[in-house]
């Protein structure tokens, strides 16, 4: 065996938690508080709940009010709603992450459990993804890993036969299989009561005709749209409208299948693709240019409607509110367009008769006051999610106590605690939202532009005193590469890049500003973006010219350092722009006592006193909101949600959190991910909404006088600041971040490994090509390439011939030119082993075993994990304990790693993690070594036989990643993940693949298409397999062709298969009924119209989901 | 800022960005739908602004001016880059507070005096915003409606009238006793300042209630009016209530209102009618405030025989939340009511002047501070 690869934290920690298994039922859920306590620890009160105690009598209806007399009279004229009389509700969540349904539904479907927990109310979850912070056992007393399907869901029901369900905390998802379970007829046979908004109104929102008929009753204009299902239709339909027109498909996700068209040929081919996906598709007006503006609105049963949040998107209508900046509140309506919209979304939405949350679009003509509704959603969704973070005001958790009967009068508002919840925040700050898209991590073919399909994957909200410092802060949250508003791209054509939004139309902006002296009017007319926005950019624009033109650090005078500071420039950005370094900078700048002050949010602009412990830091403001005399601990959260780093760290961030309260010490969150339940500010003793960047936490540590910081429980992003904290003298509790650099470099991580006696496959690093090539050729491919700090695999790639490396090396050292690049012999065909653990001062307490069913060289975040393992014997499970002991050792380990191990066909080698499946809570264990208190014997987890496996599957989003390859590499290309449990690897393996959204069984005797490569060993199992279910098989090219027949019992038709055409494609895969792709690739599609490509790409771009193995 | 409610007064912005969409033409057309302006009056009423963080440009198809040019017009001084959530804390625990802008070094020079600072609560504000001499708006509309002008913001005026209504203007202390039948309902506006500088009104009111029974209503100073003549007191809050968010709960159901139902609302006010048990006979109150349980609206009882309603809030908005604009189309269908079951078809005898409407034009004297 030998180690590859070392992560002193969980770098892809994928928690499977499973804290107890029923013995009666079927193996695949958990349940824990109704029949005993958690076997690894007490189960804990829930944190202190978001808002205040409901002091008064059961069924008793008052006002929250501080006023007695207020209460008293209430009493007589508040209308006395029947609450629903439940004692068990089901709510669903969302499935794995996806593009368009993320983390957000983690942090809804959390708040709705304590709202219900509060109420006394058994709650039952359904979810099968594992990395979620709702499926911890603290919060539901039962959790099935199950999949998000009518069937699923109605065998949960038959089964715990709840009183009621919640079906608006889980997104789409949800909301479509309760209405698919309320046609079925299962919940009226069940006797299960839908809480909070009917489903009728569901139906309503969600079906376009229903939804403008219904808007037409109350004379409220509403984007005119003609339902069609078909080709012909459609242009029938624009012919009549009038082009551009704007085509959406109803009942998706983020608008998946919607688009633009502005002629016959570019509606003909989208009215193709949207109607493959969806039965039914709307041709509308486009209104393209304008303002586009959103309303998060809540409503009780007793029809106090009131709007928490207003949002205005910085980019004009046609980029999805999902793929757009926005801010909050919105900056460019007056009062009376502010309130015409308000008015108009409370006769809406008391029309369509929602009772909780949602939110309502608006498209605003920017030069009159004409306007209309682009849509409603009537369950929490990512806007919610952001309003609820951008004003205080917890919106899952209201709505939650709204379907379970209470009324907005009644609840307390979550921040003074005293006075009702019936009221509408005012915020004395602004919000920005940028969006995370990681195009970048997919093959080139990946379509950039931005449109009315969602293509982000994150996002972050940064808050300020001035637009400026909002825009610079999340700018640097997006990627900590960037330093603020800089030309971070070059585009050819920059007019094109400003007209048609791209992920990067930001940057192409500050070219334009910086690089072309585009005048705001000149943007403006390209981009239709609103002046306001471009002339507030334009001044930080004029701060870069002004200290460039300063030229030293001593230069700048203290009015424009204040300037600057103030515009939210942070000091290695001035650093840059005066030629000198961030700790010059920071040390100027404090002599000059210009430093960030801490302000709190209170949702009511401090119009009145309010303790909340939610707080950011602007250098706008003279005075602090806090004092600092609690020295807590603080934690570092994982910052966006992207590729590679997701729910699951929000997961181990909450966690540490609340073990550190239990031990009695102060905590301090930072985070900036709006989805998040970390950043829920009942989560920890004072939460900072900022910044994870060096020059932030090192504010905050300053000012806290923090007993110490955390870094290892938010992945790679507080990781890497970890070593610059300890330099300046920061207290970095857990492993040495001197350790953990040694395990980042290769050099200090190899002698390491030399000096413990794990093996680990031949190396070399070079920062040449020839010596790339020289190392290769000695070694023979395939051969792996990557930079030494890696990101979830940025840059990495498994190369087979020199041409390929050539070309790969190109791509590669464009990423990080301060570090050279690795190369590694790539084992083919060895099997990959994961191990978790926590050590504390390099003694192992914990670790886990699971094992990858795909070969090594799929990122372990994309792969297939199976735990326990099934095919490794006693043996190699001491081996891989004794490996993880000697590696705690070597690097003085306290706290969470990760290892992934090589083990080929008869021996193994390497390293990266996993936890909750074996019903030990990992990180309350690592928080335990990281603050060396209360710290646990050792325990051998794996050492138990177990009765049942479980299995975690990637979640993909090829679908909405228009031209990406669905080929799966080192390089991670997974949203998020499930998992599911079963007595065998079959069962769990098949409950975790139906919990994947969009996966569809191909039906018996139905055609497969099989392609790739040849030489795979699969290759011939898959085909004999498929052929005696009774599947027929069909090829492309003459050699799969020819290897098919070589087959005993295997025949294969080989079919013309059109490369360019995709209507021609679409009419191939009808003709032969083919609905499953199989397709054994060895490397990315070498252009777009490589076959294995086109037949990869195919399956995601249609109404099929098929199989697109590597 | 044009609002005549907060002449005198130092205006701290809580909301961070302000002058986005700058500033449109304050004139509109005299008819049917409109009274002069776009704004509250023709002319900035506080007497200086104070801002976190001004926009130098803005942005917005019918602004055609900025903020700062704006004041500058009017004489009314700004300041921008404060950090005016200290100072809203600061207003919040002390309530309205006299004070000064200062800038440079003036601001590092020792506070004046106390006594140097002009108090403007010891000066009857409303006499210098209300109108002098009454005025007719929408002469044709169906029915005739007085208002009582203690600074009544245009917005008022135009929701009447864009209801049908004809609307005159009277000045503050006008004997509207003298002149009642020739009316069909009776509006008393918001004003700035203690309403206890309107007394003399008030002492009007009492003597028309007794003997006249149309429709009155009152917003504002002329809610606290109608309190004052029912026999209640007004006094001094020690938190004000402003702003566009302020929750009230309506005790009793009347037209479009709810019993029950919580209502979102725009406020500025500082005074406010005591809470009494019991209310005085006839009275009962209309809407309390969630959160301090203030008095935020009185109303006559069914059994009163009269129809008098009177509201702390602004149901005008302007700016603020439109939950209540339809108490203006109850009160003038109560006046349409009132005016069909007594057969009013007495010809218009009206002796006012049909004069240009002037709103609180005066230039303001020095300096209070208000949140």
């Amino acid at each position: 065996m030998g180690l590859l690869r070392l992560n002193p934290s969980w770098g892809l920690q994928r928690c499977f938690q499973a804290s107890r298994i029923h013995s009666t039922a079927r193996h695949f859920h958990i349940s824990c508080t109704r029949l005993a306590p958690s076997p690894t620890k007490p189960v804990r009160a829930v944190a202190r709940s978001a808002v205040g105690s409901y002091g008064h009598e059961e069924g008793e209806h008052v006002l929250n009010s501080p006023s007695e007399l207020a209460r008293k009279i209430s009493a007589k004229v508040l209308p006395k709603i029947p609450r629903p009389d439940v004692n068990k509700v089901l709510i669903v969540g969302s499935g794995g992450l996806s593009i368009g349904q993320a983390g957000e539904f983690d942090y809804s479907g959390s708040q709705a459990l304590k709202a219900l927990r509060e109420e006394g109310v058994d709650a039952v979850l359904i979810n099968p993804n594992i990395a979620t912070w709702q499926t911890s056992h603290q919060l539901a007393s039962e959790v099935y890993f199950l999949p998000i399907t009518p069937d699923y869901v109605a065998y949960v029901l038959e089964k715990e036969r709840p009183d009621g369900i919640l079906l608006t905390f889980g997104g789409q998802s949800a909301l479509n299989v309760g209405i698919a379970l309320d046609k079925m007829g299962v919940l009226d046979r069940l006797g299960v009561k839908v809480l909070g908004t009917p489903i009728k109104t569901l139906e309503v929102s969600e079906d376009r005709d229903l939804f403008v008929q219904a808007l037409k009753e109350i004379d409220i204009p509403v984007a005119q749209s003609t339902a069609v299902s078909s080709v012909n239709d459609a242009l029938a339909a624009a012919e009549k409208i009038g082009y551009p027109v704007i085509l959406r498909s109803a009942f998706t996700l983020g608008g998946l299948g919607s688009g633009f068209a502005n002629d016959p040929d570019e509606l003909r081919d989208l009215s193709a693709k949207s109607l493959s996906l969806s039965p039914q598709v709307l041709i509308e007006r486009s209104m393209k240019g304008w303002k586009e503006l959103e309303y998060e609105v809540v409503r009780d049963a007793a029809d106090n409607t009131i709007i928490c949040c207003n949002m205005e998107n910085f980019d004009p209508l046609g980029t999805h509110t999902g793929d757009s900046i926005v801010v909050a509140p919105s900056q460019t309506l007056p009062d009376d367009e502010y309130h015409m919209l308000r008015s108009a979304a409370l006769k809406v939405i008391r029309h369509l008769g929602v009772v909780g949350e949602c939110n309502i679009q608006y498209a605003l003509n920017p030069n009159s006051r004409e306007y209309c509704v682009i849509e409603v959603n009537a369950r929490l969704s990512r806007s919610s999610a952001l309003a609820s973070k951008a004003t205080g005001y917890p919106l899952a958790y209201t709505a939650a106590k709204i379907a379970l009967g209470h009324t907005l009068p009644e609840l307390p508002n979550a921040v003074t605690k005293t006075t009702t919840a019936c009221f509408e925040p005012s915020l004395d700050y602004i919000v920005t939202k940028i969006p995370k898209w990681d195009l970048a991590k997919f093959s080139s073919q990946v379509n950039r532009e931005v449109g009315s399909s969602m293509k982000s994957v994150g996002e972050v909200m940064a808050i300020g005193r001035t637009f400026e410092e909002s825009l610079q802060k999340a700018i640097r949250q997006v990627d900590p590469r960037w330093k603020g508003f800089e030309a971070y791209v070059k585009p050819e054509d920059l007019d094109r890049a400003l007209s048609k939004p791209t992920d990067m139309r930001l940057f192409a902006i500050a070219y334009a500003m910086f690089n072309k002296n585009y005048t705001v009017d000149q943007l403006h007319d390209l981009t239709k973006i609103d002046k306001w926005f471009l002339y507030k950019i334009d001044n930080i624009v004029q701060t870069v010219h002004a200290l460039k033109a300063a030229g030293s650090t001593e230069a700048i005078g203290f009015d424009l350092m204040k300037r600057a500071k103030c515009q939210g420039f942070s000091d290695s950005h001035i650093a840059d722009l005066v030629s000198s370094k961030e700790d010059t900078v920071r040390a100027y700048r404090k002599s000059l006592s210009i430093t960030p002050f801490v302000k709190r949010i209170d949702t009511l602009a401090a119009e009145f006193p309010a303790h909340t412990n939610y707080l950011y830091t602007t250098y706008n403001a003279s005075s602090h909101d806090v004092t600092f005399d609690e020295h807590g601990t603080m934690v570092l959260g994982s910052g966006v949600y992207r590729i590679g780093s997701s729910v699951e760290f929000d997961w181990c961030a909450v966690t540490c959190a609340r073990k550190l309260r239990e031990m009695g010490k102060r905590t301090i969150m930072i985070n900036y991910n709006p989805e998040t339940v970390s950043t829920d500010f009942d989560e920890a003793d004072r939460l900072y909404f900022e910044e994870l960047g060096y020059e932030r936490v090192m504010d905050i540590y300053e000012l806290e006088q923090s007993q110490g910081v955390i870094v290892s429980v938010g992945g790679q992003l507080p990781q890497n600041i970890a070593l610059r904290l300890k330099h300046n003298g920061v207290s970095v509790l857990g492993t040495d971040p001197e350790k953990i650099d040694s395990a980042e470099d290769r050099h200090k991580f190899s002698s390491i490994l030399d000096s413990i006696g794990v093996d680990q496959p031949e190396w070399t690093e070079v920062s040449s090509l020839e010596a790339a090539k020289q190392f290769a050729s000695k070694v023979g491919y395939p051969v792996l390439i990557r930079p030494s700090y890696v990101l979830s695999g940025a840059a990495m790639n498994v190369v087979y011939e020199e041409h390929a490396l050539e070309y790969n090396l190109s791509a590669a050292a464009d990423v990080s030119p301060l570090h050279p690049v690795v190369i590694t012999k790539f084992i083919d065909n060895a099997q990959e082993i994961d191990v978790d653990a926590v050590a504390h001062n390099g003694k192992l307490l914990l670790h886990a075993v699971s094992e990858h069913v795909e070969n090594a060289g799929v990122h372990s975040g994309d792969a297939t994990l199976v735990l326990p393992p099934f095919s490794l014997t006693d043996s190699d499970m001491l081996r891989l304990k004794q490996i993880a002991e000697k590696v705690a050792g070597a690097f003085e380990i306290s706290g969470p790693f990760n290892m992934q191990i090589i083990r080929k066909p008869a021996d193994e080698a390497d390293e990266e993690a996993q936890l909750k499946v074996l019903g030990y809570n990992f990180i309350d264990a690592a928080t335990t070594a990281i603050v060396g208190q209360d710290v646990p014997e050792p325990v051998d987890a794996m050492a138990e036989k177990r009765d049942y496996t479980a299995i975690k599957v990637a979640q993909f989003s090829w679908t909405r990643l228009g031209g990406a390859d669905p080929f799966l590499g080192v390089e991670m290309a997974s949203t998020g993940e499930v998992a599911s449990f079963g007595r065998d690897i079959h069962e769990a393996y098949w409950a975790s693949l139906l919990s994947t959204t969009g996966f569809k069984i191909p039906r018996p005797n139905s055609g497969v298409l099989i392609g790739g490569d040849t030489t795979k060993p699969e290759m011939r199992i898959i085909a004999k397999t498929l052929t005696d279910l009774g599947f027929k098989l069909y090829c492309s090219s003459p050699v799969v062709e020819e290897f098919l027949k070589g087959i005993p019992y295997v025949s294969a038709k080989r079919i013309f298969f059109p490369t360019r055409d995709k209507r021609k494609l679409r009419e191939v895969f009808d003709e032969f009924d083919i609905e499953c792709v199989i397709n054994l690739a060895r490397s990315r599609g070498k252009d777009a119209v490589d076959e294995d490509y086109v037949a990869r790409r195919y399956v995601f771009s249609t109404r099929f989901s098929g199989v697109a193995v590597m | 800022m044009t609002d005549p409610s907060y002449r005198g007064q130092i205006l701290v912005f809580t909301t961070p960005l302000i002058g986005n969409y700058g500033v449109p033409i304050n004139k509109t057309p005299v008819d049917s739908k409109d009274v002069g302006v776009i704004l509250e009056s023709e002319r900035i009423q506080c007497s200086a602004v104070i801002v976190a963080d001004v926009a130098e440009k803005f942005s917005h198809y019918t602004a055609v001016e900025s903020l700062a040019s704006w004041c500058k017009r009017f004489g009314v001084p700004g300041i921008t880059g404060v950090d005016t959530r200290a100072i809203t804390t600061l207003l919040r625990d002390q309530g309205t507070t006299l004070g000064r802008v200062a800038i440079g070094e003036e601001a590092s020079s020792p506070p004046p005096n106390p006594a140097d600072y002009w108090d403007p609560t010891t000066e009857n504000l409303v006499a210098q915003v209300s109108t002098k001499a009454p005025f007719v708006l929408n002469p044709s509309g169906d029915v005739k409606i007085a208002v009582l002008d203690f600074g009544a913001k245009a917005n008022i005026l135009r929701s009447l009238v864009r209801r049908g209504a004809s609307v005159t203007v009277l000045p503050w202390n006008y004997d509207f006793y003298s002149v009642r039948d020739q009316f069909d309902g009776l509006f008393l506006s918001n004003g700035p300042g203690d309403p206890n500088h309107c007394m003399e009104a008030a002492l009007n009111l009492r003597k028309t209630l007794q003997e006249w029974d149309r429709p009155v209503f009152g917003i504002c100073m002329g809610h606290q009016v109608i309190g004052m003549a029912a026999g209640l007191d007004a006094y001094r809050m020690t938190f004000g209530n402003r702003g566009h968010n302020q929750p009230v709960l309506a005790l009793a159901s009347s037209g479009s209102i709810k019993a029950g139902r919580v209502y979102v609302t725009s406020q500025n006010h500082q005074y406010a009618l005591k809470l009494q048990d019991p209310f005085p006979g006839g009275w009962e109150p209309f809407f309390i405030n969630c959160n301090d349980s203030s008095v935020e609206g009185i109303k006559s009882t069914a059994d009163s025989g009269k129809k008098v309603w009177g509201v702390q809030f602004h149901p005008e908005s302007a700016g603020g939340p439109l939950d209540t604009i339809e108490m203006f189309t109850d009160f003038l269908t109560e006046c349409r009511a009132h005016r069909l079951t007594v057969g009013n078809v007495e010809k218009d005898v009206r002796s006012t002047a049909q004069v240009i409407p002037t709103f609180a034009r005066e230039n303001p004297k020095r300096v209070a501070v208000t949140a």
